[in-house]
């Protein structure tokens, strides 16, 4: 219905707030609906769905509390608004396609996608796993590496930064606001590496680590702790240096008292 | 004793050496099968992905740019967070 009847758009407050990073005319606009929807007292939020004419006027609204509360009340109003204005359906006037996505990186980067669910569903933020996006620039994967020849149970030890930035998104879906802004705090964390195995040139070294995180939900003095035990593998070529797959998992982790899974893998750059 | 007999404790260690040998990459491979079964366990799944499926516009001006083009209303959804990410 949305792509045969509407033109969708979606967007965060954040980056429509001053110092935000949308362009100026859209903050405008955004500041503008909202204003005209308060002044006619017609119902706004943070998380709220409203119905504009192409000229940015009020058709209808809904809080998203509303609209998830059950099946029918988003789609009622989408078919009184379609009922009211008759226009017909059509194609969708953009190209459906994937919206998360990674960031523009350098191409000897190494781009990381991170997914994690809790175990209990239910909230509308439940629905489906959250991600985010990791890069790692050469000077910190190449740290991930031996200094020498690796043999197997050569063991080392991940540098702090680079594995607090592979560390600092384990944690499952959680309510979000000031996304930017960094609510982990890693009191104690650990991740080595350990050669398993070599094979015509590919070393496979293995993941084992631990993570304490303070993680604020909302406001970030909650004190929200993450505990997990890790463990994954990296593979890379010995001759060239370069690695051919990253893979970090959650052996065993818990956010308050939930537990939750966290996986963490390369993505080659052509294949984003 | 002939070596035939000396051989024997040597042959009925082999099938041990052997498994011995080869157990490490048993259990190398076993180890990846099970990581990789907990990458794909984490990650969204097709009907997760419904929101991909929607054609969305890049920010309100454009999709009111688009709905006098197209003459249709806009549906706008204004969020904390980042709600293409699910961390919202």
């Amino acid at each position: 219905m949305l792509n045969r009847y509407f033109v969708p758009v979606y967007g965060s407050n954040e980056d429509v707030v001053a110092g935000g990073s949308a362009p100026a005319a859209e903050k405008a606009e955004r500041q503008r609906i909202y204003r005209t929807y308060l002044d006619r007292k017609l119902g706004v939020g943070d998380v709220h769905i409203y119905i504009l004419t192409a000229d940015g006027e009020p058709l209808d609204g809904m809080s998203v509390g509303e609209a998830t509360v059950n099946d029918t009340n988003l789609l009622n109003m989408l078919n009184r608004v379609v009922k009211k204005l008759g226009n017909a359906p059509g194609q969708p006037v953009v190209n459906p396609g994937p919206q998360s996505v990674a960031p523009a990186a350098a191409a000897d980067a190494l781009v990381l996608h991170l997914s994690a669910r809790g175990a209990a569903r239910g909230t509308s933020y439940r629905m489906f796993p959250a991600e985010n996006w990791i890069v790692l620039d050469k000077q910190e994967w190449m740290s991930l590496l031996p200094a020498g020849e690796a043999k197997v149970n050569d063991k080392w030890t991940v540098g702090k930064d680079v594995a607090s930035k592979m560390l600092i998104k384990f944690y499952p879906q959680t309510v979000e606001i000031t996304a930017g802004v960094e609510r982990g705090r890693i009191d104690r964390q650990e991740l080595t590496l350990t050669v398993t195995s070599l094979r015509e040139g590919i070393v496979r070294a293995r993941f084992d680590g631990t993570l304490h995180m303070k993680h604020g939900s909302v406001a970030q003095n909650e004190d929200f702790f993450v505990d997990a035990v890790v463990t994954g593998f990296l593979e890379f070529d010995s001759h060239t240096r370069t690695i051919r797959r990253l893979r970090l998992v959650t052996k065993k982790a818990t956010y308050r008292d939930e537990e939750f899974l966290a996986a963490l893998r390369s993505v080659p750059q052509a294949a984003q | 004793m002939g070596l035939s007999n000396l051989a024997a404790p040597l042959l009925l260690c082999l099938p041990f050496l052997v498994s011995a040998a080869n157990k490490p990459e048993v259990d190398e491979d076993k180890f990846i099968a099970w990581v990789q079964g907990r990458v794909q366990q984490a990650q969204p799944t097709k009907a997760e992905r419904k929101f991909d499926q929607v054609g969305w516009a890049k920010g309100i001006v454009d999709a009111e740019r688009l709905a006098k083009l197209h003459n249709r209303p806009v549906f706008l959804f204004t969020h904390d967070g980042r709600v293409n990410w699910g961390r919202c």
